[in-house]
């Protein structure tokens, strides 16, 4: 067992300055997600003799706010503008362990609402030490001094923190009391980005730009089908080819180093490949759809979610209702694509990567080299676009080989086309939905069954031989187990498939969830929202088919539905009132509108098209959403922003294919996504809660689609129910 | 060898006539806030200017700049502060920031020959630039407040003029 001290020491937080631990244990947390294995100690703050205040952001920037979000949680309680902060990524460690995944990772829209309080807590103790600090030093009473921007206030004259920290060092962890809401000076007011500055100038640094004395910059050759390995290959004169400077073999395929990206290209096109290719080879989208539709015809599945009898209670409707929906593979499609920068030599491992899974990182690290993880370090980049893609670790993996294979320092990188092709899939899904109405209209019944490949089994494949064991010694069972609860918490047996139908938010005393899990072979990953992308699709839309059936207004339908849960009955009035639903903002356009629960908010949207010759077009999209405490509100509506145009386009435009199981699309061509000449206006109205803050970078997405969807039926007259939507 | 100016700068480049000016400009000088997206020119995540146009470097031959004049983002202005780059702060526009270089390179080299465009100027220079974040309403505002500020400039610059004018 370590001592603290050298766990700081392996931390890279130097001593000199005052360090401030945390251990959550003991303190009354309002971690919505708290497991009991929540002893952890945090090292998040540093203040130096020089007057550095530093944080440690143990969650990554992927565009989603947080760097500013968390640093905001800090500058509260040390009374200091975010700007003073100096922020530093956090290196591999167990003090930076997500505390609801056991594993150093950001996703799941856990950071700001995970570490709300704790980060509050670790600024409270800062303020708290240099405030005894101070006045022992100065001889006086403590409450006589105010602290405030980096500065301690000492009758009339200012004296940096720095003074202090030294003195600071030596006492002991108080007990804190945090600020009360209505003194708050940055939460929910502040709202300038820490990181704009250098996404403006482009000094900011992205996993693609890292740069390294002699690096080689890599391109990969891969089997067309995912899984495929290397069976044999030619060089063709590869090597040859100006500015090479190796050409090696990794399983996954054969790389070729340059001085360039654009010289590694050239090469790798000479080099001819014979694959080992999977099963994945023989399956086709039509095939792997007719399998899913059979399965959905004759299979039961398993449950999810069952409360009362929804079979009994539908025979018995005054009406029944069923229809089928679909929803294609969707690649991420992150505007960086996947790369990383491996320096290895015979005592270390240094890895530049834009990464959400650190630690996996390093541990995949150590599988490939041999190297005790110490000796790994990750450091962390900015990350152009996560989207979950970034939660698995191929790229890692595959750059880290092909280091050891070349002795080189390299710069692994994908192009768009092997982005696209080798992503970890939205997986599929196709679903029936069945219901009763009674003779009141309203829903009696409620059942959701799901054809879906799970997405636990390939992150689990990928993380299991070299991280399991380093985290959870009990072996893989047990590793398995924590891994799926971690993730999916009451889900263990059924991974995402049934994530956002479990959590049916209408009154209906009858409910049937139920899922049978399929896989092609195409590896499946988290992809913005995860389940709740295509479920709140298949239930927005059959609730909107609902309203039809009983013939009452899509609003108060629901409504009526809602009197169990006030927040998202909220939300969907707040999004009907603003938008003005009912009365379209302009001459031929027509209107949906969807609401959604997930990741702990609220969101409703109420979506304004128009159809002009068989085309779609996107008008506006009013938000409503309830995402608890704000800490960044400007930020939250980015997100929200953000959501409904990743939405958005998926619902119109994304769908990967496959042929003889290669993915079918390869770059923005074929896989396009809406551009500014096509997004809709939107605007975002924000519940001022008092509720624990709910996630934000997510739950933006689920109700696009079926808003979308909804607002084309009451243009056309055509209930679309497949994704992605295209008018017949 | 090809011979160009950027930011600036006389830079000559030791590499093949066909070589994308991205990968010279990111591989062989280092400078990275140009960014890689797609390779065929329909992102706009790599766009520079080329004797002040919006041009897509990932499909621009090296040799086709030879005696010509190429600004990146890092040339765009001095100290971060162009115009489009004070709106982009004022706005909040950046999210994972991946697409922005090539953004304000588009919006800048539209606003440098539109003082004052219409919604339908900015759809037809920036839907080249693809954003996977969504920032497209801010980028839109961001546009129109840009030509603001440089308009105020202007104005400003056009009342120093007059008041020297007077006073010579």
């Amino acid at each position: 067992m370590q001592n603290r001290r050298d766990f700081l020491k392996t931390l890279g937080i130097v001593s000199t300055g005052l360090v401030i631990e945390i251990s959550l244990s003991g303190c009354s947390t309002r971690l919505p997600n708290a497991t009991d294995t929540a002893f952890q100690p945090n090292a998040w703050l540093q203040i130096t003799p020089d007057n550095q205040i530093v944080f440690y952001l143990c969650s990554v920037e992927m565009g989603q706010g947080t760097m500013t979000g968390m640093t905001t949680l800090i500058a509260e309680e040390l009374n200091t503008a975010p700007h003073l902060i100096t922020v530093k990524t956090a290196p591999v460690n167990k003090a930076f362990i997500n505390p609801v995944y056991g594993v150093q990772v950001t996703g799941g829209s856990t950071s700001v609402r995970n570490y709300y309080t704790s980060l509050r807590i670790a600024g409270a103790q800062a303020r708290e030490m240099l405030r005894a600090a101070a006045a022992l030093q100065l001889e006086t009473n403590p409450d006589t001094l105010d602290l405030r921007d980096g500065h301690v206030i000492h009758r009339d004259t200012r004296i940096p923190f720095g003074q202090f920290a030294q003195s600071a060092s030596r006492l002991s962890l108080p007990d804190v009391e945090l600020k009360a809401d209505k003194d708050f000076r940055f939460i929910g007011k502040h709202n300038a980005r820490l990181d704009a500055q250098m996404k403006v100038r482009g000094t900011g640094l992205y996993g693609i730009d890292t740069k390294l004395p002699d690096l080689a910059i890599a391109a990969l050759k891969r089997c067309p089908v995912n899984g495929g390995t290397v069976k044999s290959w030619q060089l063709n004169g590869a090597d040859q080819m100006p500015r090479v400077k190796a050409v090696v073999e990794i399983p996954t395929g054969v790389a070729v180093l340059a001085d360039s990206f654009w010289h590694a290209q050239k090469a790798l096109e000479k080099i001819t490949v014979d694959w080992d290719l999977p099963p994945l080879a023989k399956r086709s989208t039509p095939d792997i759809k007719a399998e899913f539709n059979r399965l959905l015809d004759e299979e039961s599945g398993r449950s999810a979610l069952s409360k009362g009898d929804a079979d009994d209670a539908i025979e018995d409707a005054a009406k029944q209702v069923s229809a089928r929906y679909t929803a294609p593979y969707l690649a991420h499609a992150t505007m960086e694509p996947m790369n990383c920068t491996v320096l290895l030599t015979d005592e270390r491992c240094d890895i530049w990567a834009p990464t959400q899974a650190t630690d996996v990182s390093a541990a995949i690290a150590e599988e490939v080299t041999g190297l005790r993880r110490s000796n790994i370090h990750i450091h962390t980049t900015l990350i152009g676009g996560g989207f979950g893609r970034r939660l698995n670790v191929d790229y890692v993996l595959e750059a880290t080989q092909i280091a050891k294979a070349s002795g080189l320092p390299v710069k692994l990188v994908f192009s768009r086309e092997d982005d696209t092709r080798h992503d970890f899939y939205r997986p599929a899904a196709h679903t029936q939905m069945r219901a009763g109405l009674d003779r009141n209209n309203r829903i009696i019944g409620w059942q959701h069954k799901n054809v879906c490949p799970t997405i636990l089994a390939y992150t689990a494949q990928e993380m299991a031989p070299a991280v399991l064991p380093a985290w959870l010694p009990d072996g893989m069972v047990r590793a398995s187990a924590n891994m799926g609860a971690s993730l999916y918490g009451p889900l263990l047996a059924d991974p995402p498939s049934s994530e956002g139908a479990i959590e049916y938010g209408y009154d209906v005393d009858d409910v049937e969830v139920r899922v049978i899990n399929t896989d092609p072979g195409l590896r499946t990953g988290f992809w913005r929202s995860v389940g709740h992308s295509f479920n709140a699709f298949m239930i927005e839309s059959f609730m909107d088919e609902l309203a039809h059936q009983a013939g009452q207004d899509p609003v108060e339908f629901r409504l009526r539905h809602l009197q169990g849960n006030p927040r998202m009955a909220r939300v969907l009035k707040l999004a009907a009132e603003k938008g003005g639903w009912g009365t379209p903002s302009a001459p031929g356009v027509k209107q949906g509108i969807a609401v959604h629960p997930s990741f702990g908010s609220y969101v409703a949207q109420l979506v304004e098209i128009k159809v002009e010759n068989g085309d779609i077009k996107l008008h506006r999209v009013v938000v409503a959403a309830d995402c608890g405490k704000l800490v960044n509100p400007d930020i939250v509506t980015m997100q929200m922003e953000s959501g409904v145009i990743f939405g958005l386009t998926a619902a119109l435009k994304g769908d990967i294919t496959l042929k003889d199981g290669a993915v079918q699309q390869g770059n923005f061509g074929d896989y396009p996504l809406l551009r500014l000449n096509e997004a809709p206006l939107i605007e975002v109205h924000l519940v001022q809660s008092q509720d624990d803050p709910g996630g934000v970078g997510e739950p933006g997405v689920p109700p696009a689609a079926p808003a979308l969807a909804n607002a084309i039926f009451a243009a056309t007259g055509q209930r679309l129910r497949d994704l992605p939507l295209r008018l017949s | 060898m090809t011979q160009f100016t950027l930011n600036g700068k006389t830079t000559t480049i030791d590499a093949e006539a066909d070589m994308p000016l991205l990968w010279a400009i990111r591989d062989l000088v280092g400078l990275t806030g140009t960014k890689y997206g797609c390779g065929q020119g329909l992102c706009g995540a790599c766009t520079v200017h080329i004797d002040g146009v919006a041009m897509r470097s990932c499909i621009t031959p090296l040799a086709s700049v030879a005696g010509k004049s190429v600004t990146t983002i890092e040339g765009l202005s001095q100290s971060g502060d162009h115009p489009v780059q004070q709106a982009w702060i004022q706005n909040n526009v950046p999210q994972c920031g991946y697409c922005q270089p090539g953004q304000i390179m588009s919006a800048s080299a539209l606003l440098a020959s539109n003082s004052n465009p219409s919604d339908t100027d900015i759809d037809r220079a920036m839907s080249g630039n693809l954003c996977r974040c969504g920032t497209y309403m801010r980028i839109r505002k961001a546009i129109h407040d840009a030509a603001d500020i440089m308009n105020n400039q202007q104005n400003a610059a056009s009342a120093v003029q007059y008041q020297d004018n007077l006073g010579s």
